[in-house]
């Protein structure tokens, strides 16, 4: 970790996108160590991640008291791995990835003449239509859970499947982690 | 900034199980200066169809101008047509002067055509948000159309499933459908996945005015990813009414709200279902808003509910504010299936839907004049609706009645609790 780069409380707010009041609150929580008190006091990096994983884990909806339970068995270097892997994954599963996979799936069976789609349009009165056969494309994402470990996932998943896998990684870090601490 | 949860009755019976509503308010914080809005990051998805011509198009045109001349370089737009094709008419770039400029001479360059790829055209403009999302800004796609998707994906549990997906991924969809030959359920249905709004505009001319009233609204946003979480107690059940999704999971029930713009009022009704238990037990009902900024941090409330004897149960007073919210949104609900089924051609189901409702709401309703006049009001629908009803009413029943369960009022703009 860089302990050489430090943050005011603005600059840290600025950076990760939340409002001081968010990180004072954290602060009054036991989410988010104290960096001390005085003027021209200075957050470290390793607040700086911490707040980064809080707001991550709040994306997922967790609560704040299991967001804190986590955060308390986590050292520093625990929370950059976390962070560096959970932030692998977030871009993996993008907007803009979605948007890409499932356009990547349509276009080849779409888009047939106008006429023929007009033709077609006139003679349906209810929108009720059968889905058009969609042929997606898959691709396998390759995901580390620890040294010589590894989990392959065939993605798109469907979002029951998509949050499984995402219970099973929790569980997994968390027996790798059990097993190192 | 507030948050109450109020329930209708305060004692459930011991001897069996049971349900009770809670009216839960969300009050958003209003932004202070105009400064601190969040920057937006928009595409407009407009549709292009031979359908599009006799002036609808010319005036989704000039409604981006107005729209696009409303934002400030620390926005972002982009602009995709679609029929039976997409084209990405202007990729997403800031707001500058000269952008807008250029985005609007290459939208000068396309006219009315074809057919309708709306589900790719519109997938296109959430590409574009996407492409450029950041955590700061609000992502939001903004879908014209006057036509049924007829090309592509449209089916519309799968344009929906999209919809969702995309809003979890910080991209929001509100959808604009004109005139008479759009699919409402659809956009309806797309607006209430995608955490958007839904805007019916019955006549061309109103399409610059209603999409500025959308675009003004997202300019205002303060809250995104708002979600009210709910600690359950062992063996109650929760279900909200409304288009609010609900995950429940570790004991926590996790119902998604739409983004909040400055000073808002979201009110949205929950039923619980309470298990037996012996009586004199207490149960608490902990209830908190989250959000990916934390604006909302720190706002809880709670609601506790006693176990009793039948007699006490019954004698109990009722809330009536929380009675006549509830019966509100059922009656909604109600009149957005009698839609459905009146366009589907179940005359008699539609009209069976209404009654159902109606009939409910009679039974708490007591002397009370306004659900007495919601279950008139229901009633008068039930027969209207026993034949099939015009166009124009249809589509602006559910148009008004989708505003009403998304906690809007019928115009569909947001409730506010200030100004």
């Amino acid at each position: 970790m860089n302990e050489s780069i430090t943050y005011t409380l603005t600059e840290l707010c600025e950076t990760a996108g939340v409002s001081e009041r968010t990180v004072r609150y954290y602060v009054t929580q036991g989410l988010l160590p104290s960096p001390g008190t005085g003027r021209g006091v200075r957050w470290g990096q390793e607040h700086f991640e911490r707040l980064r994983l809080i707001l991550d884990l709040k994306e997922k909806h967790l609560p704040l008291a299991e967001i804190r339970h986590r955060l308390e068995a986590m050292s520093a270097a625990d929370v950059s791995s976390l962070l560096a892997n959970q932030q692998a994954h977030a871009q993996a599963s993008s907007a803009a990835d979605y948007v890409q996979q499932v356009l990547a799936g349509m276009r080849p069976s779409s888009a047939p003449s106008p006429k023929k789609a007009a033709r077609k349009r006139a003679a349906t009165s209810a929108p009720a239509q059968p889905a058009q056969q969609v042929v997606t494309r898959s691709t396998w994402e390759r995901i580390d859970l620890d040294q010589d470990v590894e989990l392959h996932v065939r993605r798109p998943l469907s979002r029951a499947q998509d949050k499984r896998v995402q219970r099973l990684l929790s569980a997994a870090r968390d027996i790798f982690h059990e097993e190192k601490s | 900034m507030k948050l109450t949860a109020t329930i209708d009755r305060r004692y459930v019976p011991s001897h069996r199980s049971c349900h009770r509503h809670v009216k839960v308010v969300v009050q958003a914080p209003e932004a202070q200066t105009q400064g601190e809005r969040p920057p937006v990051n928009i595409a407009f998805a407009l549709d292009r169809s031979g359908s599009m011509g006799g002036g609808k198009f010319r005036l989704a045109q000039q409604a981006v101008e107005q729209a696009i001349g409303r934002l400030d370089p620390r926005d972002r737009f982009s602009l995709v047509v679609f029929d039976h094709a997409v084209e990405t008419v202007f990729p997403s770039e800031l707001a500058t002067p000269r952008a807008r400029r250029r985005a609007l001479a290459a939208l000068a360059r396309f006219g009315p055509r074809g057919s309708t790829n709306l589900g790719e055209g519109w997938l296109s403009g959430c590409g574009q948000v996407a492409a450029h999302l950041s955590d700061a800004s609000v992502g939001r796609c903004m879908l014209l159309t006057d036509g049924l998707a007829n090309v592509g994906i449209i089916d519309p549990p799968t344009l929906c499933h999209h919809a969702t997906q995309l809003r979890d991924r910080g991209v929001s969809t509100s959808t604009f459908g004109v005139g008479h030959d759009f699919d409402e359920q659809l956009l309806g249905s797309m607006s209430d996945a995608g955490g958007g709004a839904f805007t019916y505009i019955e006549h061309a001319e109103q399409i610059p005015a209603l999409m500025d009233q959308e675009l003004g609204e997202t300019l205002e946003v303060v809250a995104r990813s708002v979600v009210l979480e709910i600690v359950l107690p062992t063996g109650v059940t929760v279900s909200p009414v409304g288009p609010y999704a609900v995950e429940v999971g570790d004991g926590v029930a996790r119902i998604r709200l739409p983004d909040l713009v400055s000073g808002q009022l979201l009110d949205l009704p929950i039923k619980f279902g309470f298990p037996k238990a012996s009586r004199g037990h207490e149960l608490r009902l902990d209830i908190r808003v989250d959000d990916r900024g934390g604006v909302l941090e720190g706002l809880e409330a709670a609601v506790e509910v006693g176990y009793t004897d039948r007699d006490t149960n019954r004698a109990q007073a009722r809330d009536v504010d929380v009675d006549r919210f509830v019966a509100e949104r059922y009656a909604a609900r109600a009149m957005q299936d009698a839609a459905r089924l009146n366009r589907d051609g179940d005359f008699r189901g539609a009209s069976k839907a209404l009654r159902s409702v109606a009939r409910r709401i009679q039974r708490y309703a007591g002397n009370d004049v306004e659900l007495t006049q919601t279950t008139t009001s229901l009633e008068h629908e039930a027969e209207e609706y026993k034949v099939r009803v015009s166009v124009s009413k249809r589509k602006a029943d559910y148009a008004v009645n989708q505003a009403t369960s998304s906690a809007r009022a019928p115009s569909g703009k947001r409730q506010r609790w200030s100004g």
